[in-house]
């Protein structure tokens, strides 16, 4: 079970935890376009990409997230760089002997350029992965739906059902640890029957399976019947105009942090766009880079110290 | 077959925000045959307690025997095959009706021992046999467990831990949420087990249950063991420091006391017995 919870939200007090939940989908938005630029030349994507893992870390720092998180969620990956790693050697690219050969198998042989093309991709899905720990990390799920639910609000023109998918979205996330601690409690019951859930022939593993999914379904349509009959019973109409416990506030805070994310997104741009390489002059691109970097750095460490003392909020 | 807690710790999620520790240093011996009661709020380490007893749960530190098994924080020390252990040791969960899956009731009671290797006549032959002993007759073998009602249910989900033929059986609440008369039969299913020679550790809230059926109880509190005591030292003498609800029976019996009748409380368990030592204090 332990490596379901990963980038679980937990509380802390940290500064942002205390974003808005619409403003953190935001820089989340902005941040995964900076990550997807293409630049002239490797050693540029590579530089590219740790100047943009600094500033995850530095966010990581912040919001109290492990490394052995991230960690183990890329260790999970493996399978997936391997796959990706072989596909680029193996397809044949134009220009593929421009970087050289990095070494033979035999005589075959395998040429940097695809070397570093499946290296640009393993950055980026860490990066990505990095990026969305710390959403998922720092939002409590009720938050997300909630800022989900204003994204979708222009739609409501059209008859879009946004607070139905957003009801729903939350019940189903409210509802993930719920079904995990049922499926913990019925593995336990039909493991004191003598399933053995991690060895055995395919065909006992398929009958352990079975004996998991039927009553965990079972209980699943219950839970939703009753959820169902308690809301009726407490008159709930989706149609209504509803309150809320939790207000957000637009703070200073977002509007600074959404204007960093976007000085680094137009930095980025910039070194993109403009084709620069590490010979030409970088006066402009590395300024506005380092300036937002320097930016984040001392905002950050001020809040980081402070944040120190902040305990969690509550278990 | 003997269960043995040494020094035994438990930590829920280590080195996570969400760190609990459940069981604090337990030292705790569960004696062949007895009919052992864990009691205790709600919260205070008695299900943990429990899946420590086949290995569901490995000790944070210390160790737990149970006959030659061994379930210890050291890897080294630890039993290899600890699903064996499963066979010796049952668990029935706190509302076990939820786990049953197949299509009948046989084959659903039939899943543990063919599990354990035994072959498909042969366990569904235990099954009829557990089956009938928990007070189900032949016409429910080719029933559909999700037909039956809920006590019922409870009743194969019981079965099907009895066909593993375990040493000992525990028991999570057992009769929560059944009609008296539902909870009364179960109970006596559970003591005729009993006075078959099986060990029973069973958790409960029921404080006349405790009375009437336990050997030894075991009363827990925020992961600790505060008393090991017999039933009638538990509740016919002082109870309240452990903030359990006294049974009836030990209410008349502490009554009677206050109006200067001292009955002898050692074989006090029901109202037959109580009323046998009224009559015979009377002679």
């Amino acid at each position: 079970m332990k490596n379901l919870v990963l980038g679980r939200y937990s509380a802390y007090d940290s500064f942002v935890h205390k974003l808005d939940p619409r403003n953190k989908i935001m820089c989340l938005v902005v941040l995964m376009v900076a990550v997807f630029f293409e630049y002239q030349d490797y050693s540029l994507t590579f530089i590219m990409g740790g100047i943009l893992f600094f500033f995850i870390v530095i966010l990581m720092i912040v919001s109290h997230i492990s490394f052995v998180s991230l960690l183990k969620s890329l260790v999970s990956l493996w399978f997936l760089i391997l796959v990706l790693f072989v596909i680029n050697v193996l397809v044949p690219v134009k220009n593929a002997e421009s970087l050289g050969v990095a070494f033979y198998i035999g005589n075959f042989p395998i040429y940097l350029l695809s070397i570093f093309q499946s290296l640009k991709i393993v950055i980026r899905l860490i990066l990505m992965l990095s990026l969305t720990l710390v959403l998922s990390a720092t939002t409590s799920p009720l938050d997300m739906t909630f800022a989900f639910e204003w994204f979708m609000n222009p739609l409501k023109v059209i008859h879009f059902p946004a607070h139905e998918i957003a009801m729903t979205l939350s019940i189903a996330l409210r509802f993930i640890p719920t079904l995990l601690n049922e499926t913990e409690r019925i593995m336990k019951a039909q493991s004191s029957r003598g399933v053995d859930f991690k060895h055995g022939k395919l065909s006992s593993r398929f009958k352990a399976i079975v004996a998991l999914i039927v009553p965990l379904f079972i209980s699943a349509f219950q839970r939703s019947e009753e959820l169902a009959d308690a809301m009726e019973a407490r008159g709930y109409d989706p149609k209504a105009k509803r309150t809320r416990y939790h207000i957000f506030h637009w703070g200073a805070d977002d509007t600074y942090s959404l204007l960093l994310c976007n000085i680094l997104l137009g930095g980025v741009i910039y070194v993109s766009v403009a084709k620069l390489t590490l010979d030409t002059p970088l006066v402009l691109p590395w300024i506005l880079i380092s300036i937002s970097l320097l930016i984040t750095v001392l905002l950050l460490t001020g809040i980081i110290t402070t944040n120190r003392k902040g305990r969690e909020i509550s278990k | 077959m003997l269960i043995n807690f040494k020094e035994v710790y438990f930590t829920y999620s280590p080195k996570t925000p969400y760190e609990y520790e459940a069981l604090k240093d337990i030292n705790l011996t569960i004696k062949e045959g007895s009919f052992t009661f864990i009691v205790g709020k709600t919260g205070c380490g008695k299900s943990t307690l429990i899946q420590q007893m086949n290995g569901l749960l490995v000790p944070s530190s210390g160790e737990v025997t149970a006959g030659e098994y061994v379930v210890s924080s050291d890897k080294k020390r630890r039993t290899k095959k600890l699903s064996n252990l499963r066979k010796e040791v049952g668990i029935v969960f706190q509302f076990s009706e939820n786990q049953l899956f197949e299509d009948t009731v046989e084959k659903d009671v039939a899943f543990g021992p063919m599990n354990f290797g035994v072959k498909r006549e042969e366990a569904l032959e235990i099954a009829h046999k557990c089956i009938d002993s928990v007070g189900l007759n032949e016409s429910y073998y080719q029933r559909s467990p999700f037909d039956l009602s809920g006590g019922n249910r409870r009743r194969v989900a019981i079965a099907g831990i009895l066909a593993l033929q375990p040493k000992v059986l525990i028991l999570d609440e057992p009769t929560a949420g059944l009609d008296p008369r539902g909870s009364e039969e179960i109970m006596s299913l559970i003591q005729k087990m009993n006075k078959e020679g099986i060990t029973i550790v069973l958790v409960s809230h029921d404080m006349n249950l405790v009375l009437r059926y336990a050997t030894d109880v075991i009363v827990m509190n925020d992961g600790k063991i505060v008393k090991e005591a017999t039933p009638d030292e538990l509740f016919l003498e002082n109870d309240e420091q452990y903030s359990l609800e006294t049974p009836l029976i030990a209410k008349v019996v502490k009554a009677f006391h206050d109006k200067g009748v001292n009955l002898d409380t050692t074989n006090i368990r029901d109202i037959e017995s109580l009323a046998n030592e009224i009559v015979r204090f009377k002679k």
